[in-house]
């Protein structure tokens, strides 16, 4: 497929990313633990998760299939049921994203172009090889992402979303295809679904969401863990082993419920509690986060798919069998989804809305990336209701390309100096 | 400190479990009370069927049948004052659980989720019904409830000049409904299960009284709460339920419409998930089963109040405890899902 | 000469007197003569007759001080025990306009050809409503082409009624007395207590020959004699049971069996249906009437308007009816046919219809394995 000249080329391009994404890496990692004070010693796995790529073997077990996704809307628990491991390649490397740019039109989302670039250049975290590649029908980036497939010389599923959620036909549709998903991955890894193995795997998810709901239920306080590294902990949701990763939380957990009791907070009572929404921060693409909370803010809550609302809700089986505990896990990943690429998306400003009050956030940054039409489209409506109840709103359009900083940390500041303001005020 | 750990115990019980066997206590006090000298009042919101002789009371739609079944002076007349006594007793009843009678003590009801855990333990799968045949079908109950009280009265009176109807129907809804023939069975008579040959009406009702039965058995094999979709003691509760004291109460702000709640229905109310703007959340449906309130993990969304008392809420933690507890912990602690060869092999040979 | 004459003029009424009183007992019936057929409608499991009220739509009956011309008072109780008449204007008490019944006297021991009769004041009788309490009720006798007992049923039970009729002839006194008991009941007012009919009354104060229908264990207020069903009758004097009473049992078309009471004072008599209607015009609510009849004469010194006698001869009447067997009706088998056709139907029927919508998503069907 590649001749000689092109090999050449690639090798050369995936060791130039590589370099470039080690780079970037390290840069972030000693961003968020260094430049911050008082680490929590319960992020140390954390952290370590995060490495820079390193050349061998992928770090996944072998024997188990390795199965890829994009979106939130992929069950886990089939997959795991299935015996293989759900890896979610949504990727924030900007070396990837320059690669992926031959691919794609340059002014599009910078996380699909990001995505196609680290699978092109066999970049992704661990060294992963996945065996099989869903690809979501959710935005139209995804969509026609898709079709580069055959280009970048990997296999794509598809999994069809249906663009609403509130109608019966949507629910049927969906079903539908979550059954022929299942189908699709026994086929792949050779397996049978079976009753106990995935009664097992939903408690275990469920065991998971338990811990992450804890955890959120422990940032309503004084604040007593920045934002940058309650993404960490979710981000490494993507691709970690899901007991592990629920143990380390707990343990987290524990640590953050001594701190409230000492009243050992990371920052001052004054600091503007934030509200993070929009397109999803993805390591290693950090900047929002780590600039506002360097800037003085503390981010309390963020409504990514990189994060809550990847892991809050919940499934609920009625009768412990196959032919209900399926349609419940698709349930699960179709109704109380807030992503804009359903139409209408009400659900989205009520969470906000609650949100708002639970956590008492002062103020709500709302970033778009460059190309990104459903959250830009949907920030003027978000945006519109919430200073009906007087919230103030930032929206900031941004890309991977780090060096844009300026003008973002200068209106960053201004938002919070703002906020600030209404709080000596109130 | 004490009230919260009452209210946190409460919160994170297992309340299917602790109606299944409310559901049996009442069972046997319902079908076989009257033999331990039970007497409850012959005005009761369940199927207590008097055709049954170990009933303590009746049902008050027989009640209701039989005193429609008189002429409209007769109604009218001093004496109709009875009609709306028993009216009110029924009420006094009735407002204390709301429609927790569907949900916790009705016998046919407990019938019929004696039959769904048969059902389950064969392994047959059940079915829902889908949005527009709900719709439609919800209204088969005001449909019954009207007939049933238009009936006895066109038994007596003649409505607009038309002929009277025949004698054979005095009690239109006891001669079909499946409680006569099936709780009586319970107390070991058989005798209800007859065609009364007397003339063409009784042999229709009785006929008739015969298939619904049958249908009544299928039903809820195949559909959780078959019945209770088409109960006229349902529709008729369901005009007082805003007033009872048991209340089941939603803050649509919190819900994230997951549709947990829904799906555990049995009845499949979809309401309770897409409605987030009502606060009283109990449909002419809802038998206040409580197992939305069970499924839902957000704290707060859906309460059980007695008046304005929270007796059961939502919360996160009860959710994960009914939900979330796997059956081997220590699988799950020590080795995880996901590891060596080793560990994947001996699960698949499992 | 004049001796033999005397003797046979004795005789004569000795044995007129005697086959009067043997032959035609008078008892009481529930059902109207032709004449009144269309005045009165019968209600509840008994067919107990009442006037029929829609002439008085919505219009209290004040009893006897609007309409008292209407209606000749011969002869009531007492003592006036029962509800208070109270008009709607004055009374604050709630007000229940009660159903006035109807039971009508009869001549003859032939059910169907027993005649209406009407008292008249020369004859000695006294009419008594004994309520379930034990409270004697009021009753009106009215007269008019037909005569009739008219009365209330306030309480709810069996109530007694009894027409003592006493008759001196020679040195005997006879006694007749027409005996009914009627069941008040009706499943609106709901079942508040137990539905087991209580024991019987007796009243030895009142009536001192009495017969009264044994009530079956767990019998309750639903029940009613059936064809094939043995009823047990107790014929007791003095408040004591009496043997060697003879007790004759008439059937509506004329069968009639005779029994003697055994050392318990009881007769096991079996009712069978003596006749079969069409097949159309048999219905489950036919009541067939049937007329016991006790004679006892028993050896009494008694006094009775100025003069003494030594014996006293009591003919007792009692008539109620039975069913048809519910076997003639009801059909257990076709029932359980129908039960299982239904079944059988609405299984096949959920399957045909499930394979006969699109399930879309049916293609894919899980094995569910137990692993």
């Amino acid at each position: 497929m590649i001749n000689a000249t092109d090999q050449d080329r690639y090798n050369r391009l995936k060791k130039t990313s590589t370099i470039h994404y080690n780079m970037e890496v390290n840069k972030v990692l000693s961003e968020i633990i260094d430049d911050f004070p008082d680490t929590l010693s319960g992020m140390e796995y954390f952290y370590n998760k995060f490495k820079p790529l390193e050349a061998g073997e992928s770090i996944y077990p072998k024997g188990k299939k390795l199965i890829a996704s994009m979106c939130i809307h992929v069950p886990v628990e089939l997959i795991y049921a299935l015996d293989a491991i759900p890896v979610r390649i949504c990727s924030g490397a900007y070396s990837a994203d320059t690669a992926g740019s031959d691919f794609l039109p340059a002014k599009i989302c910078p996380m699909v172009k990001s995505t196609l670039g680290a699978l092109y250049l066999d970049m992704l975290p661990g060294n992963a090889n996945p065996d099989l590649i869903i690809n979501p029908t959710t935005c139209d980036q995804k969509k026609k992402m898709g079709e580069m497939g055959e280009e970048i010389g990997k296999e794509f599923y598809v999994l069809e979303v249906p663009p609403s959620k509130d109608s019966e036909e949507a629910r049927q549709y969906w079903q539908r295809t979550v059954k022929k998903l299942v189908k699709k991955l026994e086929k792949v890894t050779g397996n049978k679904l079976s009753r106990r193995k995935l009664k097992r795997s939903i408690k275990a998810v469920a065991q998971a969401q338990s811990e992450f709901r804890r955890f959120m239920r422990l940032r309503k306080n004084a604040p007593v863990i920045f934002g940058k590294d309650a993404l960490l902990v979710t981000n490494s949701y993507f691709f970690d082993d899901i007991s592990n990763w629920t143990e380390k939380l707990s343990i987290l957990n524990d640590e953050l419920e001594e701190r409230i009791e000492k009243e050992a907070t990371v920052t001052g009572p004054r600091t503007p509690r934030i509200l993070l929404t929009g397109s999803p921060s993805i390591f290693p693409n950090m900047r929002t986060p780590i600039l506002l909370e360097k800037l003085g803010g503390v981010i309390v809550y963020e409504e990514f798919c990189s994060s809550s609302r990847m892991i809050s809700d919940t499934v609920a089986v009625d009768e412990w069998f196959l032919y209900d505990m399926v349609p419940a896990v698709a349930d699960r990943y179709l109704k109380p989804s807030t992503c804009p690429n359903f139409t209408p998306n009400d659900d989205r400003i009520r969470k906000i809305l609650l949100a708002m009050e639970d956590y008492k956030v002062d103020g709500v940054v709302y970033q778009t990336f460059t190309g990104c039409q459903l959250y830009d489209m949907e920030s003027r409506k978000i945006s519109k209701e919430l200073e009906k109840f007087g919230y103030p709103v930032l929206n900031i359009e941004l890309d991977y390309n780090p060096k844009d900083s300026g003008q973002l940390t200068t209106r960053l500041e201004a938002f919070l100096e703002s906020l600030k303001e209404n709080k000596r005020k109130k | 400190m004490q009230k919260f750990k009452i209210k946190k115990y409460i919160d994170n019980s297992n309340v299917s479990r602790f109606r299944f066997w409310i559901q049996l206590v009442s069972f046997f006090i319902f079908v076989y009370g009257g033999y331990f000298f039970i007497e409850i009042g012959s005005r009761l919101p369940v199927f207590s069927c008097p055709y049954a002789s170990g009933s303590p009371g009746g049902c008050y739609l027989i009640g209701v049948q039989h005193e429609l079944n008189s002429t409209w002076s007769t109604i009218f007349s001093p004496r109709g004052i009875s009609i709306l006594k028993s009216l009110g007793i029924f009420f006094i009843f009735f407002i204390f659980l709301n429609k927790a009678w569907c949900g916790y003590v009705c016998p046919l009801g407990t019938l019929q989720d004696w039959i769904t855990k048969l059902r389950k333990f064969m392994g047959f799968s059940f079915v829902r019904y889908d949005e527009m045949s709900f719709k439609k079908l919800k209204k088969i109950k005001y449909l019954i409830l009207v007939l049933l009280i238009l009936i006895p009265l066109a038994i007596n009176n003649s409505f607009f000049g038309l002929p009277v109807l025949p004698h054979g129907m005095h009690t239109p809804f006891c001669q079909i409904c499946p409680a006569r023939i099936i709780l009586p069975l319970f107390n070991g008579d058989m005798s209800q299960i007859f065609v009364d040959f007397t003339d063409t009406t009784t042999i229709i009702m009785t006929s008739l009284g015969l298939m619904v039965a049958a249908i009544f058995l299928v039903g809820s094999f195949v559909k959780k709460r078959f019945f209770c979709f088409f109960c006229p003691m349902s529709a008729l509760q369901f005009l007082f339920s805003k007033i009872a004291i048991l209340r089941l109460i939603k803050d649509g702000d919190k819900c994230t419409r997951c549709g947990n709640c829904s799906r555990v229905c049995d009845v499949g109310i979809t309401e309770i998930a897409d409605d987030v703007l009502s606060k009283n959340i109990v449909k002419d449906d809802c038998m206040m089963c409580f197992k939305c309130v069970e499924a839902c993990p957000e704290e707060g969304a859906l309460k059980v109040k007695v008046v304005n008392f929270d007796i059961f809420s939502a919360t996160e933690e009860g959710f994960f405890k009914r939900y979330g507890e796997t059956d081997d912990p220590e699988h799950l602690k020590k080795h995880g899902l996901l590891n060596s060869n080793e560990e994947s092999k001996k699960e698949n040979n499992d | 000469m004049i001796k033999i004459i005397q003797n046979i003029v004795v005789f004569i009424f000795l044995f007129f007197g005697f086959q009067i009183n043997a032959q035609d007992a008078i008892w009481l019936s529930n059902t109207p003569p032709v004449s009144m057929e269309k005045k009165v409608k019968t209600s509840g499991m008994h067919r107990l007759s009442a006037i029929d009220s829609k002439k008085l739509r919505g219009k209290p009956d004040n009893g006897n001080k609007k309409k008292g011309d209407q209606y000749k008072k011969i002869k009531t109780d007492s003592t006036q025990k029962g509800r208070p008449q109270t008009t709607v204007k004055g009374g604050k008490k709630s007000y229940r306009p009660s159903t006035k019944y109807l039971q009508w006297i009869r001549k003859g021991n032939s059910i169907q050809n027993a005649q209406y009769i009407c008292l008249d004041d020369k004859t000695d009788y006294e009419l008594t409503l004994m309520s379930p309490e034990g409270n004697k009720e009021k009753i009106e006798i009215v007269t008019d082409s037909i005569c009739y007992a008219k009365f209330e049923l306030n309480e709810e039970g069996y109530y007694n009624t009894y027409l003592t009729i006493k008759k001196a002839v020679g040195d005997t006194l006879y006694v007749n007395i027409a005996k009914a008991e009627l069941l008040n009941h009706s499943c609106r007012n709901g079942h508040h207590k137990r539905l087991e009919a209580r024991p019987v009354r007796t009243y030895p104060k009142i009536i001192d020959f009495e017969m009264i229908r044994s009530r079956n264990p767990h019998e309750d207020y639903h029940y009613f004699t059936s064809s094939g069903s043995e009823e047990v009758f107790k014929v007791i004097y003095d408040g004591k049971p009496r043997s060697g009473v003879k007790v004759t049992l008439n059937t509506e078309k004329g069968w009639s069996k005779t029994f003697v009471t055994d050392e318990n004072g009881e007769i096991n008599a079996q009712f069978i249906q003596d006749y079969f209607s069409k097949w159309q015009e048999l219905n489950n609510r036919e009541i067939y009437y049937y007329m016991l009849k006790a004679d006892y004469t028993t050896k009494k010194d008694i006094h009775y308007k100025g003069k003494d006698y030594s014996y006293v001869h009591y003919t007792l009447t009692m008539s109620d009816g039975y069913r048809p067997a519910r076997t003639m009706y009801a059909s257990m088998v076709w029932g359980l046919i129908v039960f299982l056709i239904a079944l059988i139907a609405s299984v096949a029927g959920i399957f045909i219809y499930k394979e006969r919508r699109k399930r879309p998503y049916k293609e894919i069907k899980f094995n569910e394995s137990n692993n």
